[in-house]
């Protein structure tokens, strides 16, 4: 064996203890601490046109700023307002008509909350206001489900899709009142996926909060 | 024989590297979620003595009716049932503004008591009969994205020995008809006690962590 050959061996062996480990390493799920007390569930299902159950997935729906804003209302030792932007991208007082009202004054007594999806690919970030590219929005009512100490709040919306999409976000958008007493949509969370949708086909939204999972 | 060995540990760096970039370049999934770490300090002459972080904190059903509240929509005046520390059920407009707002209220509390009952999503006060309320402090918030802290803190002076167990959160909220009643909203039956004896403080300090 000439010594160009043996360098190439040695150079192939470094490769593969270099990238084995880093591919193991990289692939293997993290086993991480879960602490927390309130989970946001999103779970999509995808049907093709004759009703079939193409899919399912269930991943961890991260909140947004907005919705921090919202919880902390009801930390608040008194009348107070917080600010929220809204899916315009504008900042707003909330507090229906000023501080320390409602902010869940619903305007004309028409307030909704909304499951959007949408085919933007930003990564989730606590700043989001709305979807990068909402394509389809549906208002929803939630339910409410109490089994032992756990609470479940969770509200679902359906998508038809006339030709094939790929959806890639998907939000949950609600609506506040700000203190000049408009009704304006908050994005309260957003996740990223990745899913088909044939032609003809139909996407089921549900979003669930799990209060003491 | 020494060049052997040379590229025998010259391998097993790159395998080390290898697992540490790995690692290191790992997404890291955004996954949601509420957390509740609670701190109790206890000191004595100004000095610390004991400290109990709890990382559990279950919210109770008022809470839950809140959460219910932020997600229904049409918005007409639907009244969520509330039951107030004394064990009485309240109707309350928490998505109405107006004259019935229920935030338009002032007092956010926390408490401290002796109980060992385990928690209840239906626990609408402290278990115990030895109990004291502070005010709680307004929220500070802070964020790190996609993380986002709120925390709410209190002090005790004892004027006398306790075994402090349970530890809760109420607020002040406004009914359906107008009047003021006070809600507790957490609940958390500490994994250590305290056994505090008359003059120290003890401190209380609820971080309520989104996404993290």
């Amino acid at each position: 064996m000439g010594g160009g050959d043996l360098v190439k061996r040695y150079l192939v062996l470094s490769l593969v203890f270099l990238l084995v480990p880093f591919f193991v390493a990289y692939s293997i799920p993290q086993q991480q601490e879960d602490d927390r007390v309130v989970k946001g569930w999103l779970i999509t299902k995808a049907y093709d046109a004759k009703g079939n159950l193409l899919w399912t997935q269930v991943r961890e729906d991260p909140f947004t700023l907005n919705f921090g804003r919202y919880i902390s209302f009801y930390l608040e030792p008194g009348r107070a307002t917080h600010t929220a932007v809204d899916t315009s991208g504008t900042s707003r007082s909330l507090g229906c008509g000023g501080t320390g009202e409602n902010p869940f004054q619903p305007p004309y007594f028409h307030r909704y909350t909304f499951i959007a999806v949408g085919t933007g690919t930003n990564s989730f970030s606590i700043n989001d206001y709305a979807l990068t590219n909402s394509v389809l929005q549906e208002a929803s009512l939630p339910s409410i489900s109490v089994i032992g100490n756990k609470a479940n709040v969770s509200i679902s919306a359906s998508f038809s899709f006339s030709s094939a999409t790929t959806i890639t976000e998907v939000g949950v958008i609600t609506e506040f009142c700000d203190t000049s007493s408009y009704g304006r949509y908050f994005l309260i969370a957003r996740d990223t996926i990745s899913k088909s949708i044939p032609a003809g086909g139909t996407l089921a939204v549900t979003w669930i909060v799990e209060v003491n999972a | 024989m020494r060049g052997e060995i040379l590229v025998a540990l010259l391998l097993i760096s790159l395998m080390f590297l290898g697992v540490y970039t790995g690692l290191l370049m790992k997404p890291k999934e955004t996954k949601g979620g509420i957390s509740v770490t609670l701190v109790v300090r206890q000191y004595r002459n100004g000095n610390l003595i004991k400290e109990v972080v709890d990382r559990k904190d279950p919210f109770t059903n008022n809470f839950v009716q809140i959460l219910y509240a932020t997600m229904y929509n049409r918005g007409d005046q639907k009244t969520y049932t509330m039951k107030d520390i004394s064990g009485t059920s309240r109707s309350l407009y928490i998505s109405y503004s107006g004259t019935y707002n229920p935030l338009f209220a002032t007092g956010n509390y926390i408490y401290i008591g002796d109980g060992t009952a385990s928690f209840s999503i239906n626990d609408y006060k402290l278990s115990g009969t030895n109990i004291l309320k502070a005010t709680s402090s307004t929220p500070s918030e802070s964020t790190a994205n996609p993380k986002i802290n709120y925390t709410i803190s209190a002090s005790f002076s004892l004027s006398s020995a306790m075994t402090i167990s349970e530890i809760g959160y109420s607020r002040i909220l406004r009914d359906s008809g107008g009047s003021y009643y006070e809600f507790l909203l957490m609940r958390d039956v500490l994994s250590t006690p305290i056994s505090a004896l008359a003059g120290d403080t003890v401190t209380v300090t609820y971080i309520i962590r989104i996404n993290g």
